[in-house]
């Protein structure tokens, strides 16, 4: 009994985890592909960023080339335009790295051409993912980038003040041509590679994206159907049940109409034997042959008084509790005899008693009513051809169980009929008996656990063997 | 009585045979009425001794008796050979008050009428007598 309610509690309690899986794999789901999407949008805003600072750089070169070529003041003002793009770009880097004030930030990434709405995403990112391999390779690659537009910043200024102050020969300006050239391949090795990596970046964040996506939905998908297949189980199971009680039910009611047609018929023929009787009397004049009939009329009532008591010990048996105590079993079996002692055989069997066991735990209504039957059915069925007419009754332990036999050597019971001795109803001589005796037996003692066997032969004797479960111990 | 008739109680309760046999007696002086203590006796009883006599037979039917009741012996008396079944009037006896079981029997071929115990002698010969004429 126990054992089934633990287990009904995990499967209950399994229920609820399965749920707590889905709700979790979607909440999960949802933070990662939010998150995600901002990463990889941030990521985008630093791709666009990072192609406005190369487009800044190589368009600064060549007007400082120009420049140096032309001598046109609007070059150098075109320059130093230009060159504040990735400069701006470098403001925000060192800002970031110092933890600055957002606003300093910003302005700088400003300057840098980028999207305003892009900011505090670049913000972000950079705050949070600084540490993350891909970011912080792509972050030195922009350290150096940097580096190299101070050192493009100081060879302008060089260039500038050379060329304000007309010393700029061929030879010199040859010189700052190489530098320049040599910083700007460098600068667009830095910018490759920046941009490489975030997109390497990106790519392996896609591809997680998509197998973390695939994995929970994989749990999400499997919960549901094993919460599915647990739910449709019970389905199942309990139409199953519903069937098997509906089956019970057909079963109990027409059992039930057996029931009223065998009472109504073994209530009412004592009535109709007694009004069939009366008839006669009447139409009798000798006084013995109506104290005869008179006779009949009481046997005819006793018989409906003993039907009635059947019927009330099968109630009995059926309604009331069981009461477990001590019983003593040779007072039982004495008791018993003696409420047979009216009738008219008993005087002639001889009755022998073989008590191993005396007390025992046990419904003492119960087993009075068992013993109370078994004795009346020995006494009815004596063989009254047999020189000794006996029944003996044996007590005795046997494993965990008392056991209880009553045998006589009266008529027997017939091989065919054997299995039916216990069915409701059941007579072979109705004028003997209702059919209820052994039918009430074997209720009785399937409250208490216990069970009856017979063994018989006709002609020779029966031998009734109960047992019911030793609740001592001993 | 004008026609003598052979009679066959086929009743297992022994005080009901007992007011049977006295109340025949007494009411329409038949001293002469077959015994079968179930329906197996019945239609053993039939097959031993229908030949023996030509007057015609009156069955009186008990609807219920152990081992072989009143609805079997009408099954097994259907299969009896038609010599047996000659002349024969089989009459229902019962304390159920049940109008479903009455109407199943009287439908029957072989049954000719349903009476409720305990059954009024005199309605009986009158009712007996008319089948015949």
């Amino acid at each position: 009994m126990s054992k089934y309610k633990i287990f009904k509690k995990l499967r209950s309690s399994n229920l609820f985890i399965l749920l707590i899986i889905v709700f979790l794999s979607c909440a999960l789901l949802i933070i990662i592909n939010f998150f995600t999407i901002k990463i990889l949008s941030a990521n985008r805003a630093y791709v666009n960023g990072e192609s406005h600072y190369s487009k800044g750089q190589k368009d600064a070169v060549r007007h400082l080339i120009t420049y140096i070529y032309t001598k046109d003041k609007a070059e150098w003002e075109l320059y130093n335009e230009e060159l504040k793009v990735p400069q701006g770009d470098g403001i925000a880097r060192v800002a970031l790295l110092n933890h600055d004030d957002d606003s300093v930030i910003k302005n700088g990434f400003r300057a840098g051409r980028n999207n305003e709405e892009d900011l505090d995403d670049l913000i972000w990112l950079f705050r949070n993912f600084k540490t993350v391999p891909f970011l912080a390779k792509a972050i030195k690659e922009w350290e150096k980038g940097d580096n190299y537009i101070n050192q493009l910043a100081l060879i302008g200024n060089d260039v500038n003040q050379k060329m304000e102050s007309s010393k700029l020969d061929p030879a010199t300006r040859q010189k700052m041509l190489l530098e320049i050239s040599i910083l700007s391949n460098k600068l667009t090795i830095n910018e490759l590679n920046f941009s490489n990596t975030l997109g390497e970046g990106t790519h392996m964040i896609k591809d997680l994206l998509i197998y973390l996506n695939i994995f929970f939905i994989l749990i999400i998908i499997s919960s549901v159907s094993y919460y599915y297949s647990i739910m449709v189980k019970r389905l199942i199971a309990s139409k199953k049940e519903i069937e098997v009680k509906n089956e019970n039910l057909i079963i109990a009611n027409s059992e039930l109409d057996n029931f009223v047609y065998s009472v109504s018929h073994d209530l009412r023929s004592p009535i109709t034997s007694l009004k069939g009787l009366i008839e006669i009397t009447k139409l009798e004049d000798d006084l013995e042959q109506i104290k005869y009939y008179l006779m009949l009329m009481c046997q005819s009532l006793n018989k409906q008084d003993q039907f009635i008591s059947a019927i009330i010990d099968y109630s009995k048996n059926k309604r009331i509790q069981i009461i477990v105590e001590s019983v003593s079993l040779s007072k039982l079996i004495d008791d018993t005899i003696d409420q047979h002692n009216h009738n008219k055989n008993v005087d002639k069997i001889v009755i022998t008693k073989d008590l191993l066991i005396d007390e025992v735990q046990s419904d003492s209504l119960r087993l009075k009513i068992i013993l109370n039957n078994l004795l009346s059915n020995a006494i009815k069925y004596v063989d009254e051809t047999k020189k000794e007419m006996s029944i003996s009754i044996k007590a005795y332990n046997s494993g965990a169980f008392h056991k209880i036999e009553i045998t006589d050597n009266g008529i027997g019971i017939q091989e065919e009929y054997k299995k039916h001795i216990f069915d409701m109803f059941f007579v072979i001589n109705s004028n003997k008996g209702s059919g209820l005796g052994l039918y009430i037996v074997k209720e009785t003692l399937d409250k208490l656990n216990g069970n009856i066997t017979v063994f018989s032969e006709s002609n020779v004797g029966s031998k009734f063997t109960v047992t019911i479960p030793n609740l001592h111990g001993n | 009585m004008e026609t003598k008739y052979i009679f066959l109680l086929i009743e297992d309760n022994q005080i009901d045979q007992f007011i049977m046999t006295r109340l025949f007696k007494k009411t329409l002086d038949v001293s002469e009425v077959n015994i079968a203590n179930n329906g197996k006796e019945g239609i053993q009883w039939v097959r031993d001794n229908r030949k023996k006599f030509k007057e015609p037979l009156i069955i009186l039917l008990d609807v219920q008796m152990p081992i072989m009741n009143g609805a079997q012996f009408l099954l097994e008396y259907g299969k009896l050979a038609e010599e047996l079944k000659r002349e024969t009037q089989i009459f229902m006896l019962s304390s159920s008050l049940d109008t479903n079981e009455i109407n199943r029997f009287r439908d029957n071929i072989y049954v000719t009428d349903f009476l409720s115990k305990p059954i009024c002698v005199k309605e009986f010969s009158k009712r007996m007598y008319t089948e015949f004429l």
